[in-house]
């Protein structure tokens, strides 16, 4: 915090209060890309929240005698293999990404926070296990794995949640410890201890307002991992299984060249979903570590 | 005479350095009484810091660690006490005030729900109860407008106000011993006398024991009852303060003495104390100050004999060879 207060330190007499956290969204709201983040994953929330307001369509009936027609008057973005309505089944995959893109991101920076905050407040074997715990996570190719996972416990959007969150959160872990053992030299800290803090209390009053900074952005870009993992997963038939929809395994169409060549609108329409999505919370992501750092203070 | 409320004995802490084993402390030892208020003076590296972190067993080992000794605060050994213990111990039966107060409080709090944490580790006041107890604190320690300051940050706070928040954490929960590593260091020159009154009342309120920590002889002779003069981690003499500043009889106390600056003497120059403390990596075996000891005069059994603190008599000891050579006038 660089604000300096005026000499009249009188409570009464202070200016309007600039708090870090509206400093923090100053600098967020002048971030334009971070702006249209915000804008475009709120209308995606909304689009699939509503659902059933912008489609008549059940995304999971099949229609026999529709099936891979082109886009029409009735159906907008065509049907696919089995006549299902695409837009409807678009709308209701962005449900299902989403859920799995937040929930396996917040499994995995309340895990690694935890974890990460225990191994840098006390040190020793404690760090030593935790951390080479993370590293052993860190050095599977973690699709590979999922494979292994979905194939053992057979796929469901569970454990795919687990899976995700379980393989993807060293590196919160590394973040919020690189952040404790800095803040385990700060005075303040000790002075903590001194007063009879141990390690709960030192957690929850110190390294949790501490990190919670990094630990916003860190979640922020693991919801994008996480949708890209839930559709990579889908896409090869081990994460959401058909015929509930998501946009990964809507994608699984596409692994068919006379597919890709001559019918778009079937792959076309979930695999932009997917990138829209992703860009927009990199995005938003990229924004909150501008305003949230507050070396970036301008 | 009852049990000395602190009793520290011949305590050796070692730290590991890149270039071998540093001994911080070799063979402390002291008792503070319940109520008084005792001084450690020294210069920097004598191990005054680390005797007061040992006694609070907040040395972070490693890189330290307590080869010997024992710390005993109302009978109890603290040393290699579970985590949990200390932790109740910390705060509550022994406080600590920190050097400085502008890194020692937590920017991202308000400074009264810092002391009302503070509170609230030792008690099962509700959080309400525990901010109450936190204005009435700042109150204490002679803030004026308790009640507003406690909503501020402490950037908002001047460093003698944070010390002063400092000082009400310390007292929050009535310690009865108080340890204050040179709490004054890092203040301006005209904030030092109002933090000293202020941990003098403080004492007063609380009646805790108070161990000064500090290289300023002004605020020994302000404050302290009792002084202890370390010297590259060992106590090198042990005295009343009037008895000290009177006739002291350790050569680096004379040294220490010899360079203040007075106001009311005719000499011209101050009388530094020549070289510097020796290494911890290698001690010399003799007396660790002979090398700038203006009292050896080339003998040799300092750089041989390692003198033991003995004492001399009105509960005085010194660590020197030759120390009634002092002895004149």
């Amino acid at each position: 915090m660089t604000e300096s207060m005026p000499a009249d330190l009188s409570p009464e007499a202070r200016p309007a209060l600039r708090s870090p956290g509206r400093m923090a969204l100053r600098r967020f709201l002048r971030h334009k890309l971070a702006i249209a983040g915000v804008v475009v994953l709120l209308l995606v929330v909304l689009v699939t929240v509503f659902a059933p307001l912008l489609t008549a369509y059940d995304p999971t009936k099949v229609d026999l005698s529709h099936v891979r027609k082109p886009p029409n008057a009735d159906h907008v973005l065509g049907t696919d293999g089995s006549g299902r309505d695409v837009f409807a089944r678009m709308l209701y995959a962005g449900r299902v990404s989403l859920l799995v893109g937040v929930f396996s991101a917040l499994l995995a920076v309340g895990v690694g926070t935890l974890l990460g905050a225990i191994a840098g407040i006390l040190g020793g074997w404690v760090d030593s296990v935790i951390m080479r715990a993370a590293d052993i996570f860190l050095s599977f190719p973690v699709l590979v794995v999922m494979i292994v996972i979905a194939g053992i416990l057979g796929p469901s959007v569970t454990t795919m949640v687990v899976a995700i969150g379980v393989f993807t959160w060293p590196e919160a872990g590394r973040v919020v410890r690189g952040v404790t053992l800095s803040l385990r030299e700060r005075e303040f800290v000790q002075a903590s201890q001194a007063f009879g803090a141990r390690t709960r209390w030192l957690i929850v009053h110190h390294v949790l307002p501490t990190v919670l900074n990094q630990v916003v952005v860190v979640a922020t870009l693991a919801v994008a991992t996480g949708i890209l993992l839930e559709a990579s997963l889908s896409f090869l038939g081990l994460g959401v299984q058909p015929p509930q929809p998501s946009w990964g395994n809507m994608l699984t169409d596409a692994q068919r060249l006379t597919v890709i060549s001559q019918m778009p609108w079937l792959w076309l329409p979930p695999g932009i979903a997917v990138a829209i999505t992703v860009l927009s919370v990199n995005f938003v992501g990229d924004g909150l570590r501008d305003a949230l750092d507050p070396r970036e203070a301008s | 005479m009852s049990e000395p409320l602190l009793v520290v004995d011949d305590l050796a802490v070692e730290f590991k350095t890149e270039d071998g084993i540093a001994r911080a402390l070799d063979g402390v030892s002291f008792e503070i009484n319940a109520g008084e208020t005792v001084a450690i003076v020294g210069e920097s590296g004598s191990g005054k810091s680390v005797t007061a972190l040992s006694v609070l067993g907040l040395l972070r080992q490693p890189p330290a660690s307590i080869v010997r000794g024992s710390v005993r605060l109302r009978g109890t050994e603290l040393l290699g006490m579970s985590r949990r213990k200390l932790g109740e111990i910390r705060g509550k039966d022994a406080a600590m005030v920190f050097q400085d107060p502008m890194t020692a409080l937590n920017p991202v709090h308000r400074i009264g729900k810092q002391i009302a944490e503070t509170v609230r580790l030792h008690s099962d006041l509700g959080k309400k109860e525990a901010m109450a107890r936190a204005v009435d604190l700042l109150g204490l320690v002679g803030m004026a407008q308790p009640a507003a300051r406690a909503r501020q940050y402490p950037h908002e706070f001047s460093g003698g106000m944070r010390q002063r928040a400092m000082i009400a954490m310390a007292i929050a929960n009535d310690p009865s011993l108080l340890i204050a590593d040179e709490p004054t260091t890092a203040l301006d020159v005209t904030i030092q006398a109002q933090v000293l009154n202020l941990l003098r009342t403080a004492q007063q309120e609380t009646g805790a024991a108070t161990v000064l920590i500090t290289h300023d002889l002004g605020v020994v002779a302000e404050m302290a009852e009792r002084v202890l003069v370390m010297y590259a981690g060992r106590i090198v003499e042990r005295a009343d303060v009037r008895s000290l500043f009177r006739s002291p009889r350790h050569p680096y106390t004379v040294g220490l003495l010899e360079s203040i600056p007075r106001l009311d003497s005719e000499a011209q120059a101050l009388t530094p104390i020549p070289g510097s403390p020796p290494s911890l990596l290698a001690p010399p075996p003799g007396c660790p100050f002979a090398p700038r000891c203006a009292l050896r005069k080339g003998r040799s059994r300092c750089v041989e004999e390692r003198p033991a603190l003995v004492s001399v008599g009105d509960g005085r000891a010194t660590a020197c060879h030759f120390s009634e050579e002092l002895v004149h006038v």
